[in-house]
C-alpha cells in the first residue's frame, strides 16, 4: 500500500487563500433574491413550530421548499447562532415579501454572509481535505477544490449554501472510490451520508440510481448469501431518510408539493445550458421562420427567458413533458450505469468514473434544471481528476468546469463592479486548475482546439453579452434576452460536447488513434469515402469494359476469400445455431461481411469474429490497387460507345 | 501563473469591495478640475478644498482619465462636476477607471522588468509582487492612484538602466526621462532619486575618452530638463514657485499621524523631540540624517555603474540600493506618511527569491504599520483578508522552486538576527497590539496608545530592515568595486 501523499504543505494556502477571498466578498454589493429566501427561512424556523414551516405563507414568494433537514439546519442557525448577534436580530422578522426585501440591514447581511463563510470553513474545507486523503490523491488538488469559483459565486455572491451540501457528496463519493475496494463499513457510511444529503436538498436525487445500483452490486450480490448486508444497508439508509420527515407527518402532502413543483416548465428562467436550451432555441428560430415558411404554430409562445418562473410554451416543436424527460434520462443513464453493474463495478474507481457522467446526464436532460446544478458534475470531475490525474480526466474536468462556470455568469448582472470581479475570479480559478493539472499530468492538458473555441467562440459571445449588449442595446425593447439566449445556446452546445466526452471515452476511434475527436472523425470519414469511391469506380469501369471480366474478378476474389477462411478453419459464422444450419447460412453471412468491408471499409469488420484484421487490410489494399488495374483495363480495352 | 491568478483576482477584489472613500473626494475633484478649467488655474483653484498638491504629470493623468469618463460612466454626471461637494454617489466608476489605468501600466512594466528572468520564474514573481496586499489597499481602498503609476514608471526606468552592463546612451536617456516622469507624477519618487542620480553620474564619467563623457552627460541632462520644462509649460512661469511650494510643503510638520519613522519613535513619552527642539532645527537634522543614511546606497550604485563587467549582476544590487535609499528616506526624512512605506516595499518584493522570509515579514510589518490608517477608512476586513492572503501566498511561494534561487550566504550572527528574528518579533508585537486594540479598546487617558505602540514596533522592524539593507548594500559595493579593481589591474 503506497503511503498517502503529504498534505500539510498544501494545507495552509488552500485554507487561507479562499478564506481571504470569502472575507473580501463579505461586503460585495450584489446579492440575489435567494438571500431573502434564506432570511425568511431563518424567520420561519425562529418563530413557528415545526408543523407550520411548510404551511406558512406570510412571505408569499420565499416559502420553504427544501427538504426537512435543511430546515432544521436553518433552525439551528436562527435559534443557536442568531441570538449571539443582537444587532442582526432583524433578520428573523416574519414579514411579507415586500417588507422583507427592505429590512435587510448591514448587520443582517453580515450575519447571513458570515454563516456561509463559517459553514464553508467548518464543513467544506475539512471535507475536501478528507476526500483527497481517502482517494490518496495529490495534495495539489486541494486548492482548486477549496477555492472553487462556482461555489464562490453561488454561495458568497449569489447567496446559497451549496458548499456544506456538496461536502457531504464529496465525502460520500470518495468513501466509495478508494484505490482498493472499500470495506463494508465505509460503503455503509457513504450510503448514510448520501441519504442525509437527500434530506438536505433533493436536487441530488439525480445520483440515486447510481448509488442504488452500485451499492446493490458491490455490497449485496449474490443476494441469498449477502442478505444481511442488504438489510443493513436498507436500515442505514432509512435511518437517515425517515427521521427528518417525522415531525412533518401531518403536512406531508404539502411538503411534497413544495419539494416537487411540477408546474414550472421545461426550462428555467435563465435557460440552463443543456439540451433543452438548444431545443427551445430551435423552437424560437422556427417561430421566426414561420413567417416565411408554412409551419404549424401554436399560439402559446411566451417569453422563455422572461426572467419569471413560469411554464414557457414551445410554439413549433413538440412539447416535452416531465415523463418524457425522465425516460430520456433513464435511456442515457443506462450507459454509465451498465459500466458499474456486475464485476466491472468492483474496479477501484468505478463509482467515481460513472458519477460525473450520471450527474451530467441529468443536468443535460432534466426537467426545469437550474444552471447551478452544473456544480455537481464539475466537482465530481474534480475529484476524478484528483484521484486519477490523466490527461483525459483533467481535460474533461477543465472543459466541464470552464463551461459550467461560465454558465453561472448570468446570475450576476453585468456592471462596472460585477463584470471585472467575476471574470477575474473565473480566469484565476481556471488558470489555477490548469496549472495544477499540467503539473500532475506532467504535460499539456488542453489542446489547441480548446484555445480556439475559447478565443473564437466564447470570447466574442461573452464580450457581446457582458459589454457590448448593455452598452449598445441596453434599453432596446425585445432585445433584453438576447445575451442570455446567446450564452445559453453556445454553452449548451459546448456542454453537449463535454457530455459526449464523458460518455464515450475510447482510446481508438475505428482504426485511428484518438488524436482528438474531430481529427479522428475526419480521418475515418475520409478513409471510408476513399474506399467507397475506389471500389465503386473499379467495379463500374470493369463492368463497362467487359462485364465478363467483372464476373471473373468477383468469382476469383470470393474464391480466394473462402479458401482463406477454410485455411484458417473459420468458415462457420458465430451465430448460435445447430451445426447444419450454421453451415448453411455461413456463406451468406460471410459474403455480407465481405461486401460491407469492400464497399465501406467499416472498421468494425476488423474484429476477429468478422473477417479479421489481416484480411481487412488486404481488402483495403486490393480495392485501392484494383482502381488502377481497372483504369488501365478501361483505357486499353474498352470500346468507345 | 498560479500566484498570478490568485493575486490578481484578490487585489482587484479587495479594491472593489472596500466600502470607504478615503482620498476619493480629492481625486474626484482633480478629475473635474482638470476637465473643466484651463491648466493655468489648476494650482490656484479653491486651495482650501482639496487644492492640488501633486506634481503636474499627475494632473495630466487626471485630464486623460477625465476624457475616458463619458465612455465608462455616461450617466454619472456628478463625476465631472466641479461644484459637487462630498459626493455621495457611486465610487465604483472612478475606482474602475483607476484600476484599469494602474494595471494597464503596472503589469507590462513589471513583466518587462522581469524579462531577464527565466520564464518559469517570471510569472510567479510578478504574481507575488501583485499579491502583496498593501498596494491595492492604498491605491484603491484608501484611494490614491498616485502610487502605482510612479512606481511602475520607476520600474520601467530601472529596466532600461539595468538591462545591460553598458547601456547605450539612448537607453540611458529613456531611463532618465521615465524616472523624471515618475518624479513629476509623485514627489515621493524622490526617495529613489539618489540611486538613479549616482548610477547615471557614474555611467557618464566612465573611463572612455573625455569628449564622450560630455556627450553622455548631455544625453542625460537635456532630456530630463526638456521633460520637466514640457510638463511645467502649460502653467504660467510666475506660478512655478507657488506650485513647488504646494508640492513640497515644509510647513506641514515633522510627520503625519503615527508613522513608524525615527522621529515618531523619538517623539514618544520620555523623549519628546518635537517639544525639545525647534522645528527648523529638526528640519536640518532630518536632512542631515537622511543624507547620511542614503550614502551607502549612493556609493554602491556609483561603484556598480563604474564596473562594466558583464559578469556582475545589475538588477538585484540596484533593487537593494533603491530599497535602502527609500527606506532611509522613510525613516529619517521630514514629513513622512504611513503610506510611503510602499516605496521601500516594492523594490524589496522583487528581491523575494533571494530572501523570502525577510521579504514576507517586511511586507507584513508594512501592512500592519498602516493598520490604523485603514481602520479610519473602514477597511479592517479587507486588511485582515489581505493579511491572510499574504500568508497563503508566501506559503505557496515557499513551495515554488522559483523562490529558492541561490543558496544564501549566511551572514554574521547580528546580521542573521536582524534578518528574521527581530522583524518576526516586531510583527508579532504589532499583531498582538492590533488584536488588543480590537478586544480591549484604548484606555481613556491615552486614546492613541495602540497606534503609537504599533508605530514604535514598526520602527523596530524597519530599523532592523534598514540595518540589514545597509549591510547588503555595502557588501554589494565591495563586490562590485572588487570586480572593477581586478579589471583595471588586468588592463
Amino acid at each position: 500500500r503506497p503511503p498517502p501523499p503529504p498534505l500539510l504543505p498544501a494545507l495552509l494556502p488552500a485554507l487561507l487563500l479562499p478564506l481571504s477571498l470569502q472575507l473580501l466578498l463579505l461586503s460585495f454589493p450584489y446579492r440575489s433574491t435567494d438571500f431573502d429566501v434564506h432570511r425568511n427561512w431563518l424567520a420561519l424556523t425562529r418563530h413557528l413550530p415545526a408543523k407550520r414551516w411548510y404551511l406558512d405563507e406570510t412571505d408569499e414568494d420565499n416559502t420553504l421548499d427544501y427538504p426537512p433537514s435543511f430546515a432544521f439546519a436553518e433552525a439551528l442557525l436562527s435559534n443557536g447562532l442568531l441570538p449571539l448577534f443582537p444587532a442582526a436580530e432583524s433578520c428573523s422578522a416574519l414579514v411579507s415579501t415586500a417588507v422583507g426585501a427592505r429590512i435587510a440591514t448591514p448587520a443582517c447581511v453580515l450575519f447571513q454572509r458570515g454563516s456561509v463563510v463559517l459553514s464553508a470553513s467548518l464543513l467544506y474545507f475539512p471535507a475536501c481535505l478528507l476526500s483527497l486523503r481517502l482517494l490518496r490523491a495529490p495534495s495539489s488538488f486541494l486548492l482548486p477544490l477549496t477555492s472553487s469559483f462556482g461555489l464562490l459565486l453561488l454561495d458568497h455572491v449569489h447567496f446559497q449554501y451549496n458548499a456544506p451540501l456538496l461536502s457531504l457528496l464529496l465525502l460520500s463519493a470518495s468513501l466509495l472510490s478508494p484505490p482498493s475496494p472499500p470495506p463494508r463499513s465505509r460503503a455503509l457510511l457513504a450510503a448514510f451520508l448520501y441519504a442525509l444529503l437527500l434530506t438536505l436538498k433533493h436536487l441530488y436525487l439525480v445520483l440515486a440510481p447510481l448509488y442504488f445500483l452500485h451499492l446493490l452490486s458491490s455490497l449485496c450480490l449474490p443476494l441469498p448469501r449477502r442478505l444481511p448486508d442488504l438489510l443493513l444497508l436498507s436500515a442505514v439508509t432509512l435511518a437517515a431518510l425517515v427521521p427528518p420527515f417525522v415531525p412533518f407527518r401531518s403536512c406531508l402532502p404539502e411538503l411534497l408539493g413544495r419539494l416537487f413543483p411540477f408546474e414550472r416548465g421545461l426550462t428555467h428562467a435563465y435557460w440552463a445550458p443543456n439540451v433543452w436550451a438548444l431545443y427551445t432555441f430551435l423552437d424560437r428560430a422556427l417561430l421566426k421562420l414561420s413567417r416565411f415558411l408554412p409551419l404549424p404554430t401554436r399560439g402559446t409562445a411566451g417569453g422563455g427567458t422572461s426572467g419569471l418562473i413560469s411554464a414557457s410554451g414551445l410554439a413549433v416543436v413538440p412539447d416535452v413533458s416531465g415523463g418524457a424527460c425522465a425516460l430520456l434520462i433513464l435511456l442515457f443513464l443506462s450507459f454509465p450505469l451498465a459500466a458499474i453493474w456486475g464485476p466491472r463495478g468492483r474496479r477501484p474507481r468505478a463509482f467515481l468514473l460513472a458519477a460525473p457522467a450520471c450527474a451530467m446526464t441529468c443536468f443535460m436532460l432534466g426537467y426545469h434544471v437550474h444552471e447551478k446544478a452544473a456544480m455537481t458534475h464539475v466537482l465530481l470531475l474534480a475529484l476524478l481528476a484528483a484521484a486519477e490525474p490523466t490527461r483525459r480526466h483533467c481535460g474533461a474536468w477543465l472543459r466541464a468546469s470552464a463551461v459550467g462556470h461560465l454558465g453561472l455568469m448570468p446570475l450576476v448582472p453585468p456592471g462596472i463592479v460585477y463584470t471585472p470581479v467575476k471574470y477575474a475570479l473565473f480566469l484565476a480559478h481556471l488558470l489555477l486548475c490548469l496549472h495544477v493539472s499540467e503539473t500532475a499530468v506532467r504535460g499539456p492538458v488542453l489542446s489547441r482546439r480548446d484555445l480556439l473555441v475559447a478565443l473564437l467562440l466564447l470570447l466574442p459571445v461573452f464580450l457581446f453579452a457582458e459589454v457590448l449588449h448593455p452598452l449598445l442595446l441596453g434599453g432596446r425593447e425585445g432585445a433584453e434576452f438576447l445575451p442570455l439566449m446567446a450564452v445559453s445556446v453556445t454553452l449548451g452546445g459546448l456542454n453537449l460536447a463535454v457530455w459526449a466526452e464523458l460518455h464515450l471515452v475510447p482510446d481508438w476511434i475505428g482504426i485511428v488513434p484518438d488524436l482528438g475527436r474531430g481529427t479522428a472523425f475526419a480521418t475515418v470519414f475520409a478513409m471510408c469515402a476513399f474506399q467507397i469511391f475506389a471500389k465503386a469506380t473499379a467495379t463500374a469501369l470493369l463492368a463497362v469494359t467487359d462485364s465478363a471480366w467483372l464476373w471473373y474478378y468477383v468469382i476469383g476474389d470470393y474464391g480466394l476469400y473462402f479458401a482463406y477462411l477454410v485455411a484458417r478453419r473459420d468458415f462457420v459464422f458465430f451465430t448460435p445455431m445447430p451445426t447444419a444450419a450454421s453451415y448453411a447460412v455461413a456463406p451468406l453471412f460471410r459474403v455480407i461481411c465481405k461486401v460491407i468491408t469492400d464497399f465501406t471499409a467499416t472498421p468494425q469488420m476488423r474484429l476477429p469474429l468478422m473477417i479479421g484484421g489481416s484480411y481487412y487490410a488486404f481488402c483495403l489494399a486490393s480495392s485501392q490497387v484494383s482502381v488502377f488495374a481497372a483504369v488501365y483495363a478501361y483505357t486499353r480495352y474498352a470500346t468507345p460507345p | 501563473m498560479l500566484l498570478l491568478a490568485s493575486s490578481f483576482s484578490g487585489s482587484s477584489l479587495s479594491a472593489y469591495s472596500s466600502p470607504n472613500k478615503g482620498d476619493y473626494e480629492a481625486h474626484r475633484k482633480w478629475l473635474s478640475l482638470t476637465a473643466s478649467l484651463p491648466a493655468a488655474r489648476w494650482y490656484t483653484h479653491e486651495l482650501e478644498y482639496w487644492g492640488c498638491d501633486y506634481p503636474p504629470l499627475c494632473l495630466f493623468l487626471h485630464r486623460a482619465l477625465s476624457l475616458l469618463v463619458p465612455f465608462v460612466a455616461p450617466k454619472d454626471t456628478d463625476l465631472l462636476d466641479l461644484n459637487v461637494r462630498g459626493y455621495e454617489g457611486k465610487v465604483e466608476n472612478l475606482r474602475a477607471l483607476h484600476i484599469a489605468a494602474e494595471y494597464s501600466l503596472a503589469l507590462p512594466s513589471l513583466l518587462l522588468l522581469l524579462s531577464s528572468e527565466p520564464r518559469a520564474a517570471r510569472y510567479p514573481l510578478a504574481a507575488f509582487v501583485l499579491a502583496a496586499p498593501l498596494l491595492p489597499l492604498v491605491d484603491h481602498g484608501h484611494f490614491q492612484i498616485s502610487n502605482g503609476v510612479p512606481l511602475s514608471l520607476t520600474f520601467l526606468a530601472l529596466h532600461f538602466l539595468s538591462s545591460s552592463p553598458d547601456p547605450p546612451p539612448r537607453a540611458m536617456s529613456l531611463s532618465a526621462v521615465l524616472f523624471t516622469c515618475s518624479l513629476l507624477t509623485k514627489q515621493m519618487s524622490l526617495y529613489f532619486a539618489p540611486v538613479f542620480f549616482c548610477y547615471m553620474l557614474s555611467w557618464s564619467l566612465r573611463p572612455p575618452a573625455p569628449s564622450l563623457k560630455l556627450s553622455r552627460f548631455l544625453h542625460l541632462a537635456l532630456p530630463v530638463l526638456a521633460t520637466a520644462l514640457l510638463s511645467f509649460l502649460p502653467f504660467p512661469p510666475p506660478q512655478w514657485p507657488h506650485i513647488l511650494s504646494r508640492i513640497f510643503p515644509f510647513q506641514r510638520g515633522l510627520f503625519e499621524s503615527k508613522v513608524s519613522s525615527l522621529w515618531c519613535a523619538l517623539d514618544t513619552y520620555p523623549l519628546d523631540v518635537r517639544r525639545r527642539l525647534p522645528a527648523d532645527e529638526l528640519q536640518k537634522l532630518s536632512l542631515l540624517a537622511t543624507v547620511a543614511a542614503v550614502l551607502p546606497a549612493c556609493g554602491a550604485a556609483y561603484r556598480l555603474a563604474s564596473n562594466p563587467s558583464p559578469k556582475v549582476p545589475r538588477l538585484a544590487p540596484l533593487l537593494r540600493c533603491l530599497h535602502q535609499s527609500a527606506l532611509s528616506f522613510y525613516l529619517f526624512s521630514f514629513h513622512v506618511h504611513e503610506k510611503t512605506i510602499l516605496f521601500p516595499l516594492l523594490p524589496l518584493l522583487l528581491l523575494a527569491p533571494h530572501d523570502l522570509p525577510h521579504v514576507a515579514l517586511f511586507t507584513a510589518a508594512a501592512l500592519l504599520s498602516c493598520w490604523f490608517l485603514f481602520v479610519l477608512d473602514g477597511l479592517e476586513t479587507e486588511m485582515f483578508a489581505g493579511l491572510i492572503m499574504w500568508v497563503g501566498a508566501c506559503c505557496l511561494a515557499a513551495g515554488d522552486g522559483a523562490f529558492h534561487k541561490a543558496p544564501r550566504k549566511r551572514g554574521g550572527p547580528l546580521y542573521e538576527l536582524l534578518r528574521v528574528p527581530v522583524p518576526a518579533l516586531a510583527v508579532a508585537a504589532m499583531l498582538a497590539l492590533v488584536a488588543a486594540s480590537k478586544v480591549l479598546g484604548a484606555p481613556e487617558r491615552l486614546p492613541d496608545l495602540y497606534p503609537v505602540l504599533v508605530s514604535v514596533a514598526g520602527f523596530v522592524a524597519f530599523a532592523a530592515a534598514w540595518l540589514k539593507a545597509t549591510a547588503d548594500v555595502l557588501q554589494d559595493a565591495r563586490g562590485a568595486g572588487g570586480g572593477g579593481d581586478k579589471k583595471s589591474k588586468g588592463t
